[in-house]
């Protein structure tokens, strides 16, 4: 669709197809929307933050920068937004350094960080009014009335601040974020010190926007980005340990699988000896058992090398056949936890 | 979605939300309320101990008595968290990831803190002028003079305070170092100096004098009181020298204010 839009602005144009094709190709040669290069941050001689970490994240991702306290996703999402410099490397926002040219490079871009507080002598009218005139937004009111509704404070428009609740005033820099409708969002920890009915509502303002956006979301919480984020950054002391899909992540770092089973009746030693056994070779993939381990009454884990969805079924097929009186054969291993613990190990 | 803003217009907006902090908080309310006891003890003392009141140049020196104490309130109130208060209490995670020069922002809270500190003094003398203008029928025209030179006296305090309030990191410090430094140990040095026989021409608190001497012609000039043991100097700079000791203060401490300010991180 937009390169039937593309190829008709030009053919009104006239411009010849060779050249149509050089325009293409520089278009989709942009830069990308966040690239971080060798990116240090040492507060002091002992604190070394980020030990020059690279990052590039391209337009319309949604990448969850995940990482346990302390690891450097707030001294990275500080240098991003210019709330503090970095000791050597470059941040780019759209091609823009903003260590060099704040100005320019935070034009399109949204940023809550942290849990941020507001003026509290403010409205919430008046604190968008005032970032609105200092981002340039146009049609400011029906913009500002629109920001309400979307993070549902409407009903508190002309309430001062200072009486907010802590997830208000989430909502509220949630609103802000989004005001100028930027190209980039930038969420520090979105849900941090929110209950799970505030959670719930960043997560659904997240998925409101996250279809037009390039986001990069900073959280230690693993479900949060599990279920907003296509791609997934882990940091652990000031170094990226992987940057790729949590599906990709899985096959690369996990060879064995869990599978977690339970059965009407404890399983017998020699019924336990013969799943140990078990080792099928087929077209498509090798599947063994590593291991069973008893982590219930009737409930077992088998630690489990095979990577398809075949390997598995036929070990289901295979525990039927051997009269094992299943009830329950759940797959583990696979979210971002596993991959996450198994990182940062 | 959005368009391109100037500088100028982002420097003027955050004077205008700065403003707006000042007018919907308490620190006005409570800079009038101390003015308004001021001007009240003026009009109510001389009657209460059977005095009159003194004649129109006298009355607006009594009021410049009070500038010392006025200008420290000022800039305590006014000055004193201007920048520290955002970082704090975590406001510059909004105001400052924004498409912002950290000089407009610097700029615009110093303007809007003078603006509002000229506010209080304008109607300091104002009101000062009404009552001599009520008792005496008359007021003296270097009362101007001494207002210029009051705000002079005011912006080289806010330079100071514009100073301590980027290098600190709790509001409530801050207010207190300030109050602290002009209030108590600025003026405590003086006293030493003056019984000692020396002359406190480099504290800029000395200098607060010249705002009351600027009524007197011709104008008064610093005397040594012997009192027995010690020698007491009552000093009075000249409105020269007290413009110089000024500037050479509030210069260097707004330019350091500026690049501290520049370079805070947001820990």
């Amino acid at each position: 669709m937009l390169l039937d839009i593309y190829y008709i602005v030009l053919d009104i144009y006239g411009i010849p197809k060779i050249y149509k094709i050089v325009i293409l190709l520089t278009m989709i040669h942009m830069d990308p929307m966040i690239k971080i290069d060798n990116l240090t941050k040492r507060y002091s001689l002992k604190i070394l933050a980020l030990k020059g970490i690279s990052l590039e994240i391209e337009r319309g991702d949604c990448v969850g920068f995940l990482g346990p306290n302390g690891a450097g996703k707030s001294t990275t999402i500080k240098i991003l937004t210019g709330l503090i410099r970095p000791t050597s490397g470059s941040a780019y926002l759209d091609g823009n350094d903003v260590t060099k040219n704040k100005k320019v490079a935070l034009k399109s871009v949204g940023c809550l960080v942290e849990t941020p507080d507001f003026y509290p002598f403010l409205t919430p009218i008046d604190t968008l009014t005032y970032l609105g005139k200092l981002r340039g937004v146009d049609d400011l009111d029906n913009r500002i009335e629109e920001i309400l509704k979307i993070v549902k404070l409407s009903e508190w428009a002309d309430t001062r601040v200072g009486s907010f609740s802590k997830g208000m005033k989430q909502r509220l820099g949630f609103g802000q974020a989004i005001l100028h409708d930027p190209e980039l969002i930038i969420l520090d920890e979105p849900s941090s010190g929110l209950d799970p009915k505030g959670m719930a509502e960043t997560r659904d303002l997240i998925n409101h926007i996250k279809r037009e956006k390039t986001i990069f979301l900073s959280s230690h919480l693993l479900a949060e980005v599990q279920q907003i984020a296509d791609k997934v950054a882990l940091i652990d002391k000031g170094e990226i340990l992987a940057y790729d899909t949590v599906d990709a992540l899985s096959k690369k770092f996990f060879t064995v699988k869990e599978v977690e089973i339970q059965t009407i009746v404890p399983l017998t030693d020699e019924q336990m000896a013969a799943i140990r056994g078990y080792e099928e070779e087929s077209k498509e993939a090798k599947s063994i058992v590593k291991d069973i381990k008893r982590i219930g009454e009737r409930k077992y884990n088998i630690a489990f090398m095979g990577e398809t969805d075949e390997c598995r079924n036929y070990l289901l097929k295979w525990l039927m056949a051997q009269g094992i009186p299943l009830t329950s054969f759940t797959p583990k291993g696979l979210d971002l936890e596993s991959i996450y613990m198994e990182m940062i190990k | 979605m959005s368009s391109d803003v100037s500088g100028f217009s982002q420097f003027l907006t955050i004077i205008r939300y700065e403003m707006l902090k000042y007018l919907r908080g308490k620190k006005l309310y409570i800079m009038l309320g101390i003015i308004a006891i001021f001007v009240g003890a003026v009009l109510i003392v001389p009657p209460a101990v059977g005095e009159s009141y003194p004649n129109a140049k006298e009355l607006i020196q009594f009021f410049t008595q009070f500038m010392n104490i006025i200008a420290i309130l000022i800039v305590t109130l006014f000055g004193a968290d201007a920048i520290v208060y955002d970082f704090e209490k975590g406001t510059a995670f909004v105001l400052y990831p924004n498409p912002v020069r950290r000089r407009t922002i610097f700029a615009g809270k110093f303007v809007a803190a003078m603006v509002v500190s000229i506010g209080v003094l304008c109607l300091y003398y104002l009101l000062a002028g009404v009552i001599d203008l009520g008792i005496n029928g008359t007021v003296p025209s270097r009362i101007v003079y001494s207002l210029l030179l009051a705000i002079a006296y005011v912006f080289t305090l806010m330079c100071i305070t514009f100073l301590i309030s980027t290098a600190l990191r709790s509001t409530l410090a801050s207010s207190v170092l300030v109050f602290a430094a002009f209030f108590l140990v600025l003026p405590m040095v003086g006293g030493i100096l003056s019984i000692v026989g020396e002359k406190a021409w480099f504290l800029v608190t000395s200098m607060v004098t010249v705002i009351g001497d600027i009524l007197t012609v011709p104008f008064p000039k610093s005397t040594v009181i012997d009192a027995g043991t010690i020698k007491v100097v009552d000093y009075h700079p000249s409105v020269e020298t007290a413009l110089l000791v000024m500037m050479v203060y509030a210069i260097p401490a707004l330019a350091l204010a500026y690049r501290q300010f520049i370079r805070k991180e947001l820990e």
